[in-house]
């Protein structure tokens, strides 16, 4: 049995994912229900241009 | 990850193959044809599900299920690979087992590690595996393509397809701010034409509703609105709807003349041009044309299928696990260039339509003054130039939808646009409005302005109001857009920068003193990856334009090497080399061997050779042991490959001999013998007796192979001789009695007669004395081989000037003979 799973590893696709939302987050001024929806897109895989449309379209000024 | 064992089961040119390798690096040495590749396949299937070969530009109609099986096998449950590997971080060996019949599920036991394995091989999908044709694809193609060769490496479609959408919705959106404040334009403009202010401001709006409001003996307003600017106002006794208002009618005329005069201010050639060049690209490639009207397809596509689609979601065609959505996201990446072409009609074709659309309302409003007035041939004037803008307005409609003009029809705004006779029409029907209401009153002329400021506050306000919408979603699009590509800029911008310094030091290492300077910019673009490098110190060029095939493909082994240090380091240690160093001569082969033995021993390496003597310089360089080469022969459909292990022979034998299993061991010496002497003869480019079926065995082997290897060391004597080296001659010669000894101690002569013979007579033999036979046959073996002092050991062979033997070489250089005369040298 092992005491150390491995860790999924941080692919370069995750990590400009990573980077992405921190700036978000960081200086971006878009609103946190906004920045919550585009990480369930992207945690879900489902990021076209529909799914994207509808966040804009909900979201708050910028 | 490191592989332990590997088993193959009616996979590709395989029928049933195990490998031991304990975590160690292999080397799989073949002519082509051989089977080697079908190892490197049935891996790519074990990781990914998938076979790199079978997809991709060339492969329609090929598929994983029909043409990765063995040809002869139809129980796909029966066509599998299989492996023990060892994880990181787990103490246990995991096995490994992936079928055919359910591609999309790699078995994993204990089942409990199933997710972490999954997640590992997701990660590293793609980087685990270097052809001969990906180096092309990353060396030779034009950075686009090159972009795209090294995102499926780095597993970056998924970045990209955000990017796209992203840019998309920028754009969009951008585009719907712009048309939404041309309409607040526009309502602001009515406005102004209304009330004669030139900058209405609230304050100034205000003054101009009460002077009305006064004028028609009503109380101001305190404050600005919008509806129900007459409110407590009587209308006044000589106001009609259908009345004529000289005043009003000449602020109407005058607004036609200034949307006229704005068209005239257009270089209406330029901006015709604006939407036919792009029409004319569009028409030029049928493809492009294609790819606009199946994106909305495309994109739906992407949206219904899931991952593993097997079905495609709009067709219902059968596709293999994990191939329908790379197909969809090429096909919408090809549409990129479609779309922005696209971009350009909309975005002229919007501004055409914001000159004549103000145009078009200008002049109904003063046709529906003609018409009242009863000027009627003014109004056919007007409505014949109405008619034409409406004709204009079909024919953008119609660019827009199908970005096709009809066939011989080219756009030309003049024909539209222009109106040479307007100011006289205008001033004739306004002339007419004044002698029929010369005495429009004040209160009259006061009431209407209301009516109209009231009309132009609606659209206003909708405009308005759309465009703070479309300016809020338009700063949202472009922040998310933004931040997406600051964010990729930065990570692959660093990834590129550590990968190119990595890729440098890699070249340099390779190609020793003649490139150590040499440098190279990887970078990313906006949509592909620009790669240039220095060509000895004359500037920076795509690695396709001055340098050598030979160059390229170390080019391409060492980008890939520096990718693949960079992204799974520790995380999958196995790599894969197929056949990747064709073009690249023996020099550069000794040196990669250096390359990857300094800077790559923490990684497992499987690599395939053609070449028998980069296997030995591999083995030479420590990269793998002799129990690690493996060379594949005598491939049949039935069989698979053969597997050539003489470097292990005398254990085998050794180990035969210890059980007292002189039957065992005198198989082993005759199998181990046929292998050895056939592997010489292809090296030394031996002569061997024709034989229908194409078998020999150890009678037709050894004495081609002894013929070769004296005929070499013949010329190689006549060489030192011609040149007057007594060294090399001496040396040589030395040689040939060293040969003729270990010849006579074998008695092998005596043998090779009769192979069944003394096949019999060896399993006659007591153990102790077929061990002395395996003594001396070891001896012959030796004399074959690099017998320098620290020397390599390995095979000696020949190398080749205009299909000519011009050397006798062994691995490390110790032998290097020369085979030409002094006379005949050139």
């Amino acid at each position: 049995m092992s005491d150390n799973l491995p860790s999924e590893p941080s692919s370069v696709v995750d990590q400009i994912f990573e980077v992405f939302f921190e700036n978000l987050e960081t200086d971006s001024g878009i609103d946190k229900d906004s920045i919550a929806k585009l990480r369930k897109l992207v945690n879900s895989r489902t990021i076209d241009y529909p799914s994207i449309a509808k966040v804009i379209e909900e979201s708050k000024d910028v | 990850m490191k592989l332990l064992s590997l088993e193959i089961k009616q996979v590709r040119g395989i029928k049933d193959l195990s490998l031991g390798l304990d975590g160690k690096n292999i080397v799989i040495s073949g002519i082509n044809g051989s089977g080697k590749s079908g190892v490197v396949d049935a891996l790519d299937f074990l990781f990914t599900g998938q076979m790199g070969r079978l997809i991709g530009t060339g492969t329609q109609g090929i598929s994983l299920k029909k043409h990765g099986k063995h040809i002869d096998c139809d129980d796909l449950a029966q066509c599998l690979v299989s492996a023990t590997v060892m994880v990181k971080g787990i103490k246990e060996q995991l096995r490994l087992v992936r079928r055919f019949n359910d591609s999309s599920t790699l078995e994993v036991s204990p089942e409990q590690f199933t997710d972490q394995v999954n997640k590992l091989l997701h990660a590293i999908k793609g980087q685990h595996l270097l052809t001969r044709r990906d180096i092309l694809r990353f060396v030779a193609a034009d950075k686009n393509d090159r972009a795209q060769q090294i995102q499926n490496l780095l597993n970056l479609n998924e970045i990209e397809s955000t990017r796209t959408v992203l840019v998309k919705a920028k754009n969009v959106y951008e585009n719907i701010k712009q048309a939404a404040n041309r309409d607040l334009q526009e309502a602001a403009r009515q406005i102004v034409a209304t009330t004669e202010i030139p900058t209405p401001l609230p304050r100034t709006l205000l003054a101009f509703i009460n002077k009305n409001r006064a004028i028609l003996r009503g109380q101001p307003f305190l404050q600005l609105q919008y509806l129900d600017l007459k409110k407590d106002l009587s209308r006044p006794a000589d106001y009609s709807a259908n009345s004529l208002n000289p005043k009003l009618s000449a602020i109407d005329f005058a607004e036609v003349i200034k949307q006229a005069d704005r068209i005239v201010t257009e270089d209406l050639s330029v901006l015709s041009a604006s939407v036919n060049n792009p029409l004319t690209k569009i028409k030029s490639d049928p493809l492009i044309l294609k790819n606009l009207k199946t994106r909305r397809l495309v994109e739906l596509g992407l949206e219904l299928a899931d991952d593993d689609a097997l079905l495609c979601p709009l067709c219902d065609s059968h596709w293999t696990s994990g191939e329908l959505i790379p197909y969809l996201t090429s096909k919408q990446e090809k549409a990129e260039a479609a779309d922005i072409l696209a971009n350009e009609v909309n975005v002229a074709v919007d501004r055409i339509k914001a000159l004549a659309e103000p145009l078009k309302a200008a002049l109904a409003k003063a046709n529906s003054i003609a018409i009242k007035i009863e000027s009627f041939a003014e109004s056919k004037k007007l409505r014949t130039w109405l008619d034409r803008i409406e004709e204009l307005d079909d024919l953008l409609s119609m660019i827009t939808d199908t970005y096709t003009l009809p066939e011989g029809v080219e756009l030309s705004l003049a024909k539209y646009l222009e109106e040479a006779q307007l100011a006289v029409t205008l001033k004739s029907i306004q002339d007419k409005v004044v002698s029929a209401s010369p005495s429009a009153t004040a209160e009259g002329t006061a009431w209407e302005l209301l009516i109209r400021l009231e009309e132009n506050f609606i659209p206003y306000n909708r405009a308005k109001r759309r465009f703070q919408i479309a300016r809020k979603n338009s700063a949202f699009a472009t922040t998310i857009n933004d931040h997406f590509s600051q964010a990729r800029e930065m990570v692959l911008g660093d990834l590129y920068k550590v990968v190119g310094e990595t890729f440098v030091t890699l070249y340099r290492e390779l190609h020793g003193d003649h490139e150590d300077r040499f440098g190279a910019n990887l970078e990313p673009t906006l949509a592909g990856i620009k790669f240039d490098v220095d060509f000895h110190g004359r500037g920076q060029f795509p690695p396709l334009a001055l340098h050598s095939e030979g160059h390229q493909d170390s080019m391409g082994v060492c980008l890939f090497l520096a990718l693949s240090d960079r992204l799974n380091k520790g995380v999958f240690d196995l790599v894969m080399l197929d056949d990747v160093v064709m073009s690249v001569d023996v020099e550069h082969r000794q040196k990669l061997c250096e390359v990857l033995r300094d800077n790559f021993g923490d990684r497992q390496f499987i690599i395939t050779t053609h070449d028998k003597v980069w296997a030995e310089m591999l083995r030479t360089a420590t990269i793998v042991n002799r129990k690690g080469l493996k060379e594949f022969f005598n491939w049949s459909i039935d069989a698979g490959p053969n597997i050539f292990e003489s470097q292990d022979i005398w254990s085998r034998i050794d180990e035969y001999l210890q059980k007292g299993d002189v039957s065992g061991a005198s198989g082993q010496l005759r199998r181990g013998g046929e292998e050895f002497f056939h592997s010489v003869c292809e090296r030394l480019d031996c002569t061997i007796k024709f034989r229908s079926g194409g078998r020999w065995d150890f009678g037709h082997y050894y004495p081609a192979a002894l013929s070769g290897l004296k005929d070499a060391l013949k010329k190689a004597r006549a060489s030192a001789t011609s040149w007057e080296n007594e060294v090399r001659k001496q040396e040589i010669e030395q040689f040939e009695q060293l040969l003729n000894e270990a010849v006579q101690n074998s008695d092998v002569e005596r043998w090779v007669i009769n192979p069944t013979v003394h096949f019999t007579e060896w399993m006659n033999l007591q153990p102790r004395e077929l061990g002395k036979v395996v003594e001396s046959y070891q001896q012959l073996f030796s004399i074959f081989s690099c017998r320098a002092e620290n020397g390599c050991g390995s095979p000696l062979y020949l190398t080749f000037a205009n299909m000519k033997p011009d050397s006798l070489r062994c691995a490390c250089n110790a032998i290097n003979w020369s085979l030409i005369k002094k006379d005949d040298a050139g």
